[in-house]
């Protein structure tokens, strides 16, 4: 087969670009998925004072600004040696709880119910936001605008600004929460948890009740038998905030379980000459290519794989959700790629959960905000899990706090292997000799990478509510035999 | 001030004045991004614009994200929206300014989001729910060059046009206010 090496100087125009090798049967041979990549945030960081790297990083992505503060305020702890009060944790944690709960809501509503509410093969004009609301009712459409809404208020009320947080200050937090506004939130999140629940019995009527949907969820080409990877806290129960990353095999055995600042030792970035984006990997299980098993590094950092990772949720109703859950699947772990939308709504479940025991607790109007910082900064990582994976965030500094150097892997870097896996053999499986390619076809293909809710707001930014795409069939020679485009 | 009664509103009635004084009043949304070379063009526009210009009838603001976030912004009942986003075609000079309605929509780089909704089907969507969005809707885009690369400050064919892209955009929305009269 023809080498294919894409000079990373030429622009793309922002859409995402699929290369599809054909053999001399016509099906698909391989495939390679490109996304341009933006380029220079670590080096923008250098010189800047790590007490305000939390804010700046907000600028990298505006869809999880959230999860970069919080995983950079971690860091900036770590580089200064200091834990947080427990009132600086908690208003964090709280904060990312609705962070959690608006983005989980918009991808549900928004990208994964129009495939299963309207249908994966429904015309494109339908398919979307307008279709669903067009099925489940205004009504639910108000709610679900509602809800998002609320969330993104306590963020803005607890951060600052929805988008451009600025809560985080190393050792702690900037401002504290009065008893009237801890109220307003406390009753806000029994709304969510009502909604979160609305919203898993509207996935099991219209889903799980059908089923060519669970057929497509557990027959259809997207599943990978990858490592699971998450963070989770002391019991093994999924956190978002805090804890350890946890990885476990195939098999749902625990390969391995490290603090932030060991993940060098466990996770690796490789870099293919086609790609724009690194490829993360497990360092022990090592590089074997693009395939998935035991003996391939390649894992996954996504909804389903935290649930994967853990021994269950930490709140009650999420854990009978993530008990339902595996055992209507079949056991622990499950590698249906397309279960990523199920295990995103247990995890709305347990935000919404874990919002309402936070604005309960006694502590979350403490005044204690900041703990002393009396060590001299040096060097410090901080995970959380974004809403689209474990997300790193790792700086250096001088004796003054000054960064010297950055290293983030973003959420959706994780799992880049895993998508581009996952295309192919949505490709293989639908890209047949005689098959005509049409929408219906991308749509189905599209479906493998949007049940990862890939920020490629962070790699690229011009996106028009869809993935605009461009596919190119070659021959084995490399010779282009036919593009079909979508804007 | 000794006897003097200060005489504050209600919030509820601050709600209903805000929404009647922006019946008639035009907002200028600018979307973008300010530490990625000239992908904040917009919103860095509408931040100079704001300082300089004082006609009330403008309500100018700024966000990042278009999709479902943008009905945040259109709930009180404005006369007219205006949209100010960069996009590049690679078809135009850059600095070059166009003009869209939703019947010609192009999409620029922020009012879409891939996470939740295009720009049409989010206005779509809020007259559906019930939103007041106005009739009157014009996107503004900038043609760019870099949006890619972070950094603080323009590219040099953008930092020698800024001026004279934000006397023109200043111009089209006075012009926006006198037809929406």
């Amino acid at each position: 087969m023809k080498r294919i090496t894409v000079d990373p100087i030429t622009r793309l125009e922002g859409h995402g670009k699929i290369e599809i090798f054909l053999n001399d049967d016509g099906n698909v041979e391989n495939l390679y998925f490109q996304v341009p990549e933006l380029r220079g945030f670590e080096k923008f960081l250098e010189g800047r004072p790590v007490e305000e790297v939390s804010q700046i990083v907000t600028k990298i992505c505006g869809v999880c600004p959230g999860c970069h503060h919080m995983a950079a305020g971690k860091a900036a702890d770590a580089v200064y040696g200091v834990t947080p009060t427990p009132t600086a944790a908690k208003l964090r944690e709280l904060f990312y709880m609705a962070h959690f709960v608006h983005s989980h809501i918009a991808h549900f509503y928004a990208l994964a119910a129009p495939d299963f509410v309207v249908g994966p093969a429904a015309p494109a004009a339908e398919r979307n936001i307008l279709g669903v609301i067009g099925k489940v009712g205004v009504e639910v459409g108000t709610e679900v605008i509602k809800q998002r809404r609320i969330a993104q208020e306590i963020q803005a009320l607890l951060g600052g600004h929805q988008t451009q947080v600025v809560m985080n200050t190393p050792g702690g937090v900037r401002k504290g929460l009065t008893e009237a506004e801890r109220k307003d939130i406390e009753e806000k999140a029994k709304g969510f948890i009502e909604f979160a629940k609305f919203s898993l019995n509207l996935f099991n009527n219209v889903v799980l009740s059908n089923n060519e949907y669970v057929d497509i969820i557990l027959k259809g080409p997207y599943s990978l038998n990858l490592y699971s990877m998450g963070l989770v806290d002391e019991n093994n129960k999924v956190n978002f905030y805090d804890g350890k990353v946890r990885v476990v095999d195939q098999e749902g055995n625990e390969h391995c379980k490290y603090s932030p600042e060991d993940y060098r030792d466990f996770v690796t970035e490789r870099v293919e000459p086609w790609s724009y984006l690194k490829f993360p990997y497990l360092k022990k299980v090592g590089w074997k290519g693009f395939v998935d098993g035991v003996d391939s590094g390649v894992y996954h950092a996504t909804p389903l794989s935290r649930l994967n990772a853990s021994d269950g949720m930490a709140t009650p109703l999420a854990q009978v959700e993530f008990d339902k859950m595996y055992e209507t699947l079949g056991g622990k772990p499950v590698h249906a790629t397309l279960a990523m939308h199920w295990a995103r709504l247990v995890e709305l479940l347990y935000s919404a959960e874990r919002c309402l025991e936070l604005a309960q607790d006694p502590e979350i109007t403490g005044t204690d905000l900041q703990a002393k910082l009396v060590n001299t900064p040096n060097e410090g990582v901080g995970i959380v899990e974004a809403q689209r994976g474990t997300l790193t965030h790792h700086f250096w500094t001088d004796e003054r706090g000054i960064v010297t150097k950055a290293n983030i892997i973003v959420g959706t870097t994780n799992n880049n292997a895993a998508i581009c896996m996952t295309l192919k053999k949505a490709a293989q499986g639908l890209i047949q000799k005689g098959v005509d390619v049409d929408d219906g076809i991308l749509n189905m293909i599209e479906m493998g990478f949007r049940a990862y809710d890939p920020c490629f707001s962070c790699a690229t930014h011009n996106q028009p509510g869809k993935m605009p795409l461009v596919v190119n069939f070659r021959e084995q020679s490399g010779e282009l035999i036919r593009t079909v485009k979508r804007d | 001030m000794h006897g003097v009664r200060f005489f504050t509103w209600p919030p509820h009635r601050c709600f209903l004045l805000k929404k009647i004084m922006c019946k008639e009043k035009i907002l200028v949304l600018g979307f973008g991004n300010e530490v990625l070379t000239d992908d904040g063009i917009a919103v860095k526009l509408v931040k100079h614009l704001k300082e300089n210009d004082k006609n009330p009838q403008i309500v100018y603001d700024t966000s990042w994200l278009g999709g479902l976030e943008i009905l945040e912004y259109l709930n009180d009942d404005y006369k007219a929206v205006v949209f100010i986003d960069a996009i590049i075609t690679g078809k135009n000079k850059p600095g070059a300014i166009e003009q869209y309605d939703l019947d010609n929509f192009k999409e620029t780089l922020h009012l879409s989001n891939l996470h939740d909704s295009s720009f049409i089907n989010t206005i779509k969507l809020g007259r559906k729910l019930g939103y007041k969005i106005p009739e009157y809707i014009k996107v503004i885009s900038i043609e760019i060059v870099e949006d890619k690369l972070f950094g603080n400050n323009f590219s040099m064919e953008i930092e020698s046009k800024y001026s004279e892209i934000k006397d023109s955009v200043s111009a089209i929305l006075h012009t926006i206010l006198e037809t929406i009269k």
